[in-house]
């Protein structure tokens, strides 16, 4: 199998404490990576580390993609902006230098894909926590990335918006998508078929 | 004639010199404040985005010029603009575009402090985003600016108030000549020293009818997109 992502001795400090101690893996190519762990293990921060939004504090990471095709990152916690959920997704295609005409094509069709029109014209604040998630999820996939990096998929989910976002996953791995994702939620990880990395106190435990 | 039924004629008759006198300070006014407010969101951009030595220098050297006493700005002015001055071959002295430029100097420091808290926040909620989808910095300050510009426009028009009220910069660089650089303030200080308290109560009127809109405007815009 292809390796997408390379670690070698990865350490990461924040205000002078270890966070990620001495880190060495690889993630391997049409496989859902999980990585798993309770609070405080370091899994966000080993997932920002993989993706490239932080920087380690020494070794280095190899990503095997970068020139062929794009990343996404879903936060656990994320940031919108202050308007509709349309604009919000079309600001995602701006940001990437789509062209205004073809936004609208793009964004309808994923909408029509997973029924979720009805979204569409919705502001943002006054979605609730479960939709605000499907946003999310929706934000990074209008992009069409390649490999997806997912913080706590199902963090505020009831059971109804957990099945239907591990049917999304389901089908972003039908779509050859490469997903990485960090999770607690032992269930919704079991029923996907994972390749699972367990950190503990920001190593990975054996 | 009393003098408030002598202000009540100026207003029902449509003064000309009154009418003349406040056109004068609003495109003053309004030209200082939309240049100061390019000029200083654009800088105020730069200063989120970029962390370089001297940074927190610039902050602190800025949010000290908030206070920066308007007769200064005027006098600074004046000494390079005079005629024996360094820029004096310009000839801008007591012409309208001094005084622009004088509220210019005095309001940017007003709307830079103020926009880069706004910008920054902002700045701090979007960036792990931004960052996540690789987008360019000027992508970055454009989704910044667009998120905050409620908050700018608040800004701007308490740039626009202050640079309405200022007085001592103007009169120093504007000379205070009727029908050319001849502004609301200057001419209240003008009228009252000669005993015209018609005239001067008047624009007194207009100036203070002017704070009200302009913070009803903040008002309005506070409570319906805030």
């Amino acid at each position: 199998m292809n390796k997408i992502i390379c670690l070698k001795d990865i350490n990461y400090f924040c205000n002078n404490k270890l966070i990620i101690s001495n880190i060495s893996l690889n993630i391997y190519q049409d496989k859902i990576t999980a990585l798993r762990g309770p609070n405080g293990a370091g899994k966000t921060t080993l997932l920002k580390l993989m993706h490239g939004l932080l920087e380690p504090s020494s070794g280095y990471i190899i990503r095997n993609y970068t020139n062929i095709s794009r990343a996404s990152m879903i936060f656990q916690n994320p940031i919108f902006l202050n308007s509709s959920v349309y604009s919000n997704l079309e600001h995602a295609l701006f940001c990437i230098n789509i062209d205004k005409n073809k936004r609208k094509g793009i964004i309808t069709s994923l909408l029509n894909k997973y029924s979720l029109q009805y979204l569409s014209d919705k502001h943002i604040r006054l979605l609730s926590g479960g939709e605000l998630q499907l946003v999310s999820l929706l934000r990074s996939l209008v992009i069409q990335p390649k490999i997806i990096f997912y913080d706590e998929p199902t963090n505020n989910l009831d059971r109804y918006n957990t099945d239907f976002i591990k049917d999304i996953i389901k089908s972003m791995i039908d779509e050859k998508k490469q997903i990485i994702l960090v999770s607690h939620d032992d269930k919704f990880v079991s029923e996907l078929d994972c390749c699972n990395i367990y950190l503990k106190e920001g190593s990975i435990e054996e | 004639m009393d003098i408030f039924s002598e202000t009540y004629n100026i207003f029902i008759d449509l003064d000309e010199k009154f009418i003349s006198i406040v056109f004068l300070s609003l495109y003053i006014s309004l030209l200082a404040t939309i240049s100061a407010s390019i000029l200083s969101i654009y800088l105020s951009s730069f200063l989120v985005l970029k962390n370089f030595i001297g940074k927190n220098i610039i902050l602190l050297i800025v949010n000290s010029l908030m206070s920066l006493p308007p007769v200064v700005v005027g006098l600074i002015l004046y000494i390079i603009f005079s005629y024996s001055g360094v820029l004096g071959f310009l000839e801008i002295l007591y012409t309208p575009t001094i005084m622009i430029l004088a509220q210019i100097i005095i309001v940017m420091p007003i709307i830079i402090s103020l926009s880069y808290a706004s910008l920054l926040n902002k700045y701090i909620d979007l960036s792990e985003y931004l960052d996540s989808i690789n987008t360019s910095n000027t992508k970055k300050i454009y989704t910044i600016i667009r998120e905050c510009r409620f908050e700018l426009l608040i800004i701007i028009v308490t740039g626009l108030g202050r640079a309405l009220s200022e007085v001592g910069a103007v009169i120093i660089v504007g000379g205070n000549i009727a029908n050319m650089t001849r502004v609301m303030t200057t001419s209240i200080v003008l009228e009252t020293s000669r005993g015209e308290l018609a005239l001067a109560l008047s624009l007194g009127i207009t100036l203070i009818s002017l704070a009200i809109i302009i913070n009803l405007l903040i008002y309005i815009i506070k409570n319906r997109y805030l």
